[in-house]
Parts: C-alpha cells; sequence; structure tokens
C-alpha cells in the first residue's frame, strides 16, 4: 500500500503536463500549409511568365533601331537597310551584324496582305539591301522597279535547285538526301492517294519520314 | 474563439465543416476562381490580395483558427484565375502583325477544314489547333493556329511564324460554343506565313494518344460511307465531335434540349466500365486471378479511352469521378459522388481555371450536381427514377442554356428519355466499333448505329415542330438567375421538408405496427 509520501508524489506527477496534454497544431494545418505553399510556388511561376511578357523584347530593341536614311551614322559593325511595301512600319533601320530577315519582319510588322513567299527568313540582311515585301492583294506591285527593284536577289531561294514533289518522278525523288527507293514510292503513293501536295510542309504526314528527315529536306523541295 | 464561434447560429455547419474540411477549402479556392471571373481582375490586386494571403495565413496559425483558411484559399482561387486572365489578356501584338511562337500542340480540332473558311480573305482550306508556349517577345500562352497546312499531333513542339487575324472577325463563323476563344484561354488566332511552321520535336508516334487518335481515325474512315447525317450523329454521340453537325441540326438539338448527349460524359465512361469489366472478368476467371486485375484494368481502359475521345471538360469530370470510384473500390474505402465532384471539379479548375467560363464545363458540372443532390426530390413528384433524373438536371441547368443558346426547351426533360437510351445503345455500338476498327470491322456495329442515330435525330426533329415545344428567350441577367435559383432552391426545401415529414409518419407508422 503507498504510503503518503508516494500519493503526493504520484499527485505531483500527475498534474505535470505530458506530451498528450501539449497543446498540437490542429491536423487541418498538415494538409492545407503544403497545399497552400505548392499553390504560392504556382502562382510565383505564373506571375513571372505574365511579368516576362510584360517587358519589351531589350536584346531586339537594342539591335534594330529607326534611322533617316543609308547616310545616317552607324556604330563599327551596324548597317543600315531600306524596307518598303506592305509593312506596319517600312522605312530604314540601323542593325547589328547577327540580325536575321525575320528579326526585322518581326520589328517592321507583317501585313496580312505581306506576301514574304520569295523571302528566306534566315538571311542575314547586308548594309545597303533593300527589300520590298509584296502585296497578295496587288499582285501588279510595280513599286520594286520604281524603287530600283528593291528585291534583294540574295533572298529568293534559287528555284531550279528545288525538287518539285508533285511532279518529280521517282529517279528525282532519290536524288534528295536520304531517299530512297522506298521513301520515294511512299511520297508517290501519298500524292496520288491525296491528289498531290498542297503544302510542302505536307511531306511530313509520309510514312518514313520524320521529324530529322523533314529538316534537310524542307528547303530542297517545292509543290 | 472556437468555443465563441460554435455557439454561433452556424453550429451544425460549423461542426461539418471540421470533418469536411478540405473539401469546404477546394470550395472556397474555386469560389475565387469564379469571383475572378464573374467581376473582372486589374494588375493592381495582385499585391493587395498576396498580402492577404500572408496575413489570414499567419493569423490563422496563431490564433489557432483553421477555418480562416477558407479566406487564404479563396484568395489564392482570386490569384489563380485572375493571373490566368491577365496573362491572356497581355497578348500585344496587333491584328495583321507577325508573331513568333515556340511551343507544343495541345489540342487538335477535329475538323479537315478550318472555322475560318467563310472568309474570303483568309486562306480557305487547312487546319486547326491550340499551341501553347512562348513568343519572342517574351509573352507566354496559348494561341490558335488557324489555316494551317500541315494537321500536327498533340505534343509536337513547333517554331511558328505567323500573322495575328482579327479576333473581331470570329463572329462570321460558327462555333460550337459562344465566346470560343476566351472560353479555352485563347489570346490570339494566328495564320501561319507560308513555311512557317517547323517542326523542332515530333509527338511519339507510339505514344497513348497517338494510338488512340489512330483508332478514332480508323473509325471516322469506316463512318465514311454512310449519309452525312449519320456520320455527323454517330461523331458526336459517340466520340462527342459536333464539328460535322450543321447549323440547323445543332438548332434542333438546342430545342429539344438533348445537346447533352453529344458530349462524352457519365454515360459513356459507365459503358466502357460496364464493358471492360465484362471483358477483364471473364480473363480473370478463365487465369483465377486477383479481383485487382479487374479494377486496374477497368482504370486503364477508362483512360485509353479518354485519349481516343480527346480530353474535353465532361470526358475529365466523369473520368475522375469513375476512377474516384474504382479506386475507393480498390483501396476497400467508402465513396462519395459528391465529394468526387468537389475534387474533380478542383482538379479541372486548377489545370484550366478558365474553363469557368465554358458552357460545356458549367453544364456537365450543374447537371451532375443536380442528379446527386436532388433527384431524391423529385422522386416525392414523379415515381419514375430516369424521369427524376431528367428533370433535376433539366431544371437545374435550364437558365443557363438560355445564357449561353438562348434557348429553352420545354419538352427537353420528357424527350430526353426515349433519346438517352437509344443514344446509350448507339454509345456501346460506337465503342464496340472502336474495339473492331483496328481489324478492319467497325462499319458492322457502326451501320446500325448510325440508323439509330437518325431515328433519334427524326424524333428529336418531330418533338422540336411541336408548338410551343421551345422558347427563344434574351440572355437572362444576374437578376433573373438569381431569383431562379432562389425559387428552385425554396422548392428543394419545402419537398424535403415534406420528405422528413413523410419519413418520420412512416417511422412512427412502422413503431406502431410492431407494437
Amino acid at each position: 500500500m503507498p504510503n503518503a509520501y508516494e500519493n503526493l508524489a504520484n499527485k505531483s506527477n500527475r498534474d505535470k503536463p505530458t506530451d498528450k496534454n501539449k497543446p498540437r497544431l490542429d491536423s487541418r494545418y498538415l494538409l492545407a500549409v503544403p497545399v497552400i505553399l505548392l499553390l504560392c510556388f504556382g502562382l510565383g511561376v505564373q506571375y513571372t511568365t505574365y511579368i516576362t511578357g510584360l517587358q519589351p523584347n531589350t536584346a531586339q530593341a537594342v539591335n534594330i533601331i529607326a534611322a533617316k536614311d543609308f547616310t545616317a551614322e552607324i556604330a563599327e559593325g551596324d548597317m543600315v537597310i531600306m524596307l518598303s511595301g506592305e509593312l506596319a512600319r517600312k522605312g530604314y533601320y540601323v542593325i547589328s551584324a547577327d540580325t536575321t530577315l525575320r528579326d526585322l519582319l518581326d520589328f517592321a510588322g507583317l501585313k496580312s496582305d505581306s506576301d514574304i513567299s520569295d523571302f528566306n527568313m534566315a538571311h542575314t540582311p547586308q548594309h545597303g539591301d533593300q527589300y520590298h515585301v509584296k502585296s497578295k492583294a496587288n499582285p501588279l506591285d510595280i513599286e520594286p522597279w520604281l524603287t530600283n527593284n528593291l528585291q534583294p536577289e540574295n533572298c529568293i531561294e534559287p528555284a531550279d535547285e528545288l525538287i518539285n514533289i508533285n511532279t518529280a518522278t521517282m529517279q528525282e525523288l532519290q536524288q534528295l538526301p536520304n531517299i530512297g527507293e522506298v521513301r520515294a514510292q511512299a511520297i508517290i503513293d501519298y500524292r496520288m492517294k491525296h491528289n498531290g501536295f498542297r503544302h510542302k510542309e505536307e511531306i511530313l504526314g509520309v510514312e518514313g519520314i520524320g521529324q530529322k528527315l523533314y529538316e534537310q529536306l524542307i528547303n530542297q523541295i517545292t509543290v | 474563439m472556437n468555443s465563441l464561434s460554435t455557439k454561433l447560429l452556424f453550429e451544425k455547419f460549423w461542426r461539418w465543416q471540421t470533418t469536411n474540411f478540405a473539401y469546404v477549402a477546394m470550395c472556397a479556392f474555386m469560389l475565387g476562381i469564379l469571383l475572378a471571373a464573374a467581376l473582372g481582375f486589374v494588375p493592381q490586386l495582385l499585391l493587395p490580395l498576396a498580402a492577404g494571403v500572408g496575413i489570414f495565413l499567419l493569423l490563422s496559425l496563431l490564433l489557432k483558427l483553421p477555418e480562416l483558411l477558407y479566406i487564404v484559399f479563396m484568395l489564392l482561387g482570386l490569384l489563380w484565375c485572375g493571373l490566368d486572365l491577365l496573362q491572356m489578356e497581355s497578348f500585344a501584338v496587333p491584328d495583321n502583325e507577325a508573331i513568333f511562337f515556340d511551343g507544343k500542340v495541345v489540342e487538335v480540332i477535329e475538323h479537315s477544314e478550318n472555322y475560318f473558311d467563310q472568309l474570303a480573305e483568309y486562306e480557305s482550306t487547312g487546319y486547326t489547333f491550340i499551341i501553347k508556349g512562348r513568343a519572342d517577345n517574351g509573352w507566354g500562352g496559348r494561341l490558335m493556329v488557324i489555316a494551317s497546312p500541315v494537321k500536327p499531333q498533340v505534343g509536337d513542339e513547333l517554331r511558328l511564324a505567323g500573322i495575328v487575324r482579327e479576333f473581331t472577325q470570329t463572329h462570321n463563323f460558327y462555333l460550337a460554343e459562344n465566346n470560343y476563344l476566351r472560353n479555352h484561354g485563347i489570346a490570339a488566332a494566328v495564320q501561319p506565313t507560308p513555311d512557317g511552321l517547323h517542326f523542332s520535336k515530333l509527338a511519339g508516334r507510339y505514344s497513348p494518344q497517338a494510338v488512340g487518335q489512330a483508332i478514332r481515325q480508323k473509325v471516322y474512315a469506316a463512318l465514311e460511307v454512310l449519309p452525312a447525317l449519320q456520320q455527323a450523329l454517330v461523331k458526336g454521340m459517340g466520340f462527342g465531335d459536333t464539328t460535322m453537325l450543321t447549323g440547323g441540326q445543332n438548332s434542333v438539338l438546342q430545342q429539344t434540349g438533348i445537346m447533352h448527349i453529344f458530349a462524352v460524359s457519365g454515360l459513356h465512361i459507365v459503358y466502357v466500365v460496364m464493358l471492360a469489366e465484362a471483358i477483364l472478368n471473364f480473363i480473370r476467371r478463365r487465369l483465377l486471378l486477383d479481383y485487382k486485375f479487374v479494377t486496374v484494368g477497368t482504370i486503364l481502359t477508362v483512360l485509353f479511352f479518354d485519349t481516343v475521345v480527346g480530353f474535353s471538360p465532361s470526358v475529365l469530370r466523369s473520368t475522375i469521378m469513375m476512377l474516384a470510384a474504382l479506386l475507393s473500390m480498390l483501396l476497400l474505402q467508402k465513396h462519395s459522388a459528391s465529394r468526387a465532384l468537389v475534387v474533380s471539379a478542383f482538379l479541372l479548375l486548377l489545370w484550366q481555371p478558365l474553363w469557368i467560363f465554358q458552357p460545356g464545363f458549367i453544364l456537365s458540372f450543374m447537371a451532375t450536381a443536380a442528379i446527386i443532390y436532388t433527384t431524391d426530390y423529385w422522386r416525392v413528384l414523379v415515381k419514375n427514377q430516369a424521369l427524376a433524373v431528367s428533370l433535376a438536371a433539366q431544371f437545374m441547368t435550364m437558365p443557363v442554356a438560355a445564357y449561353f443558346f438562348n434557348t429553352v426547351s420545354i419538352i427537353g426533360a420528357i424527350i430526353s428519355l426515349p433519346v438517352v437510351f437509344g443514344s446509350g445503345i448507339v454509345v456501346i455500338l460506337s465503342l464496340l466499333a472502336m474495339l473492331l476498327a483496328p481489324f478492319g470491322l467497325a462499319l458492322i456495329p457502326l451501320a446500325g448505329a448510325g440508323l439509330l442515330a437518325e431515328w433519334l435525330y427524326k424524333l428529336a426533329e418531330l418533338f422540336a415542330g411541336l408548338p410551343q415545344s421551345f422558347l427563344y428567350t434574351m440572355r437572362p441577367d444576374i437578376g433573373v438567375l438569381l431569383l431562379y435559383y432562389s425559387l428552385l432552391l425554396a422548392a428543394y426545401a419545402v419537398l424535403a421538408q415534406f420528405t422528413k415529414n413523410k419519413d418520420t409518419e412512416s417511422t412512427q407508422n412502422d413503431k406502431q405496427t410492431d407494437v
């Protein structure tokens, strides 16, 4: 039987806060707080994307600036080119050596009637180049002749080297890189089944022509 | 504070929300999304709302009041949808100007000719798809590519050089839903320039999605021998593809209130599950396998079916709900349809907050909620379970249909019964066609499906021709909508009280009989 001292000791032990009596975090927090943190992370990513989209493309703005004419003062390595025709912002521009025609036309703003089918977008313009973008709505566009034939020759794909996949024979198709007898036959089968190719990109639909081969072929074929 | 709050008027709700914390938090998040969608969002709100999230989170932790987290979730919902809206609206390339865009194809619209063929100034042929990625100027988001010479696959990555087309002109052509571009979170329509599509990475040719699409194409190819009406109806009922339906046919379906059978939903998923379970159970018995084999196999079949029909909101909703049911079976847990509905809505809005604008999303969730929560009340008035389900769904979605389609169908609940039954058979036949498609035998079930679908359409046409079968209405404003749903809620409250009294009476009668 416990004596009075032991009773007192037991009582004082009972009064001590045990781990169970300690106030603990509600179990709902264990579920909610990680979810909230994850959502905040998602929002952060979304916000970064949004903010990035609002910034002007500084690299491009530095590379391309408007100029008065060909005689404008330019830094070493820069060059002046002229844009005319069916563009939102035509005129003279100072560009750096690594600016492509794609960057330039993007900056100048193409219109719905801009005909850029003859342009090689990856081409790097040279000092003094003049580009005239024709209008689809006005096929008798005589402006190039009036402005000293502004259509630069170096921007036009040499048409005689291209193989027309709608008319090419089996042998002609086999002149293309990585096109053997089987793939050439597949191209011919495809064009017979689909009444020809409307666009050269459709070659991607031919059995056996994947992404890598498509990249090799696209600049060597036409329709 | 807790003890004080529990003494408040909402004591019952307070106790209930404690056990359903996660679901109430999801509802609070969705309420935030709804508020942002309804009221709009401006960049000036970003900082105060973000600060609000931090303050309420800290307050909740300091005061040990988890209920304050509902406010945190609501504010997060506001930010979640608000940022999406801001991102979409920050697209700044003017119409008719060039854009260079790197992205991934997220949706290919199943139509051989694009929606834009009525505009003579644009290319008259080509394909339409949605691409998600980033423009050269840093803008990120979704664009719709129109009049594309190439039809890509979902998952293809490409660089696009194109011209931004006028957004406002999209009303000139038929789109399945109003404000199609906004509903899909699309900032602009872009037409590629000649040689403007450069693929950088192609989607796997043998991915589940590619195989699913290949099966769908095989079924479509088999359908080509059927008359155009039958093709359009079977594509709609079996695959949720309404692009072949003409404007007149769409009107008939809206007037008779049966447009819902042209969305892949719970009905399709249930049939897929039944078919899969029948086949897998047969295999299980033969090979003496565990029951889990059937459940896991059924889950995989449902997911594969989704790749065939595409991931529309109604497909995803019914899939998530069905997966919740199957997983609870697998894990031997209790299943609740209403909780599964909340979870599916939360997950879908987390993924695509702007779906909150989409009629397909709204109608799908409202109809399902009505069927889960209000069918019992309708059973007080009508004995037939199918009719009660139909009435519950129709009464809940009627104002939404009026809002989006300006049509109220009077006979919708009645005509739905035979049409839903018949469309179930068409769905089963379409599923069989999918199974038989790899063997070139898809036409066998499809011929019957086409004929039945045509009869159902003729029946709908007959009903649409009856006097007062439908009404053309103006778009109801928010006051009318609130009044309608208040009255509906009051009616359900009366019916609930009536049901309760009836139950009490029957219990008392039973007790007296026992005595």
